[in-house]
């Protein structure tokens, strides 16, 4: 017995997907770990029988295994939330959420509020745009897995896309106000437009680490 | 193991010692180490080893590598310049630990 063949390591890995490892960079460590394990093991017990093997090690392991992959997607998420506000807190952000404020406080003063309160409505909603393009580019084009970080990105989306929507909502009545502060609407405005902007930065550097992390595949 | 939670605050640093002297290694590889060297004392679990080798690789401490080997991919984690930086700091701060720890329950030996 030497290592265990194709069709038993696609086995363990249909075995794990479907125990709800979904996602490949995880699944691919857990693959090998349990490979691993058993090729020890019926090297250990001079055995041929993989599935007996098998069996044994998953009645001792898998809750062990399916602890490691909540533990996995709980970090993939903490993850990328931290990322996302050490970007919003980069000296570059600071500076375009400024300019945002200015510029939409001049257009304003020119314009009436009215020009600027129409970003206000479409932009959470044409936001999720960019992402579904560079989803699907990563996925078709670029032949990336179901990766935990990429994936768990569309929670994070989904997350900022409620709280964008409940700016939205908390603040229409007063935008459509005559009285309206234009200083107020600039700030909103402008914070509604950064927060995509930055996360839309940040799936691109994502993607594009999992891109050349795992080019040997 | 007889009490794990006195070895949980470890795992980090037996995880960056081991690849301190190891060019590369992988999941599996450590944990089959670790019960080599501690005779069966310490067994790491999958669900302590890898949240802490994804930590480590989070804060730039461990690089990774993807190979293919015997038909699957294996993840090989490497130090980094910080976390080889870090590790000597850790040893150094278990040192630390192991003497205080010596002072208070056996004196003599301390």
């Amino acid at each position: 017995m030497n290592s265990l063949s194709k069709d038993q390591i696609h086995f363990i890995d249909n075995y794990l997907e479907n125990s709800d490892v979904l996602y490949a960079d995880i699944r691919m460590e857990m693959v090998d770990h349990v490979g691993s394990a058993i090729e020890k093991q019926m090297k250990l017990q001079k055995t041929e029988d993989f599935y007996s093997v098998f069996k044994d090690y998953m009645v001792a392991s898998k809750a062990n295994l399916l602890e490691n992959n909540k533990k996995f997607l709980r970090d993939v998420d903490k993850g990328i939330f931290k990322r996302l506000f050490r970007l919003l807190s980069k000296p570059r952000a600071i500076i375009a959420f400024i300019l945002l404020v200015f510029i939409s406080y001049k257009v304003m003063t020119i314009n009436g509020h009215n020009s600027i309160v129409d970003i206000f409505y479409w932009f959470p909603n044409a936001s999720i745009v960019p992402f579904l393009i560079l989803y699907f580019v990563m996925l078709k084009v670029f032949k990336l897995s179901r990766f935990s970080g990429v994936e768990r990105l569309v929670f994070v989306y989904m997350v900022f896309f409620q709280l964008l929507n409940l700016l939205r909502i908390l603040f229409r009545g007063y935008f459509n106000s005559e009285t309206a502060n234009y200083v107020i609407i600039s700030v909103v405005v402008s914070t509604m437009i950064l927060i995509p902007i930055v996360l839309l930065q940040l799936t691109y550097h994502i993607m594009n680490q999992y891109r050349l992390k795992y080019k040997s595949i | 193991m007889r009490n794990s939670k006195l070895y949980k605050g470890s795992l980090n640093t037996i995880i960056l010692k081991l690849l301190k002297e190891h060019d590369k290694m992988y999941g599996y590889e450590i944990t089959q180490k670790v019960k080599t060297i501690t005779k069966g004392e310490l067994n790491i679990t999958e669900g302590a080893l890898y949240p802490a080798l994804h930590k480590l690789e989070a804060e730039g401490l461990l690089d990774v590598e993807v190979v293919k080997v015997d038909n699957r991919l294996r993840k090989y984690y490497k130090l980094t310049e910080t976390g080889s930086k870090e590790t000597v700091n850790k040893l150094n701060e278990l040192a630390e630990y192991i003497k205080t720890m010596q002072a208070l329950v056996n004196p003599k030996l301390a």
